[in-house]
């Protein structure tokens, strides 16, 4: 059955040849057992470290933590539709704007969104 | 953005005497996780990788050919590859087995036929791998583990050329 890890930390350290601790350094954690916690799926990353890795690996969050952005995706568009009921009942100035940004944005992610 | 497409995991193990190579793939240029376990228990080994398959949930496991042909696997190891095929089959995975002779077919287009060849050939197609490249045994030195670890790469290259999953 395909399938996306829950992330993807492990296997970008070890192809760089990097070691948990290395790794812990570089991205600003005190203990090298937090990177180990991640790669074991035991801990969800912090936004530093979500970005610091981002950038030590130079690939987008989508591929390095795609459980966590999918979530998080899902999360928002609910969140979107919820904000445009709200929006598309008033007729302040603003409305024409928000309706725009998210129209743009349910149908964006309604089209990234995997079942 | 768009996550990258999903791919079914392969995982290939290579038992030796000296330890259990083991690699998982998501193609054939996309190595997610692999190490050498060091064991010459086969109920250790078992369980290592048993928990590797809860872990990753793999749609296919990879072995060499160990009950017929040319092979001169020793007991313990037919023993161990066998808990193995129960192991996948108890995990709903598929199991793949390739001869000796597909493997060196398959690196035959890059002039690889030995298994220090083909290793060689790997740790240049595979770059994570290179560091653990052992040196070309010498009679009389005792068979590298890490080696045993390219034969698991060796194997999972060989499933995605035969099956062209990995294209």
């Amino acid at each position: 059955m395909p399938h996306r890890l829950p992330n993807y930390l492990r296997a970008y350290r070890k192809r760089c040849g990097l070691s948990q601790e290395e790794l812990a350094l570089l991205l600003g954690l005190a203990e090298q057992g937090t990177v180990s916690h991640i790669e074991l799926y035991e801990k969800v990353p912090s936004s530093t470290v979500f970005v610091a890795s981002e950038i030590i690996f130079d690939v987008p969050p989508c591929d390095l933590f795609p459980k966590l952005y999918v979530v998080t995706e899902e999360a928002v568009l609910q969140r979107a539709k919820a904000l445009m009921a709200r929006v598309e009942a008033r007729s302040d100035l603003s409305a024409e704007a928000k309706l725009r940004l998210l129209t743009d944005l349910i149908r964006r992610l309604e089209g990234g969104i995997e079942p | 953005m768009i996550p990258s497409p999903k791919r079914p995991l392969v995982l290939a193990v290579f038992p030796m005497t000296a330890g259990v190579g083991w690699m998982l793939l998501e193609g054939p240029a996309s190595p997610v996780d692999w190490a050498t376990i060091r064991s010459s228990d086969n109920a250790t080994c078992a369980y290592r990788i048993e928990r590797i398959i809860a872990r990753y949930a793999p749609a296919v496991l990879v072995l060499e050919e160990f009950e017929r042909g040319p092979t001169r696997k020793v007991d313990r190891i037919r023993r161990l590859c066998r808990a193995l095929v129960h192991l996948a089959h108890t995990n709903g995975l598929e199991v793949r087995i390739y001869s000796r002779a597909a493997i060196r077919t398959c690196f035959a287009t890059v002039g690889a036929v030995s298994r220090h060849e083909i290793a060689v050939a790997i740790a240049t197609q595979i770059e994570a791998l290179r560091p653990s490249l052992p040196p070309k045994r010498k009679f009389p030195m005792d068979k590298n583990p890490r080696l045993s670890l390219f034969n698991a790469a060796a194997l999972a290259l060989t499933h995605y050329a035969v099956t062209g999953d990995g294209h």
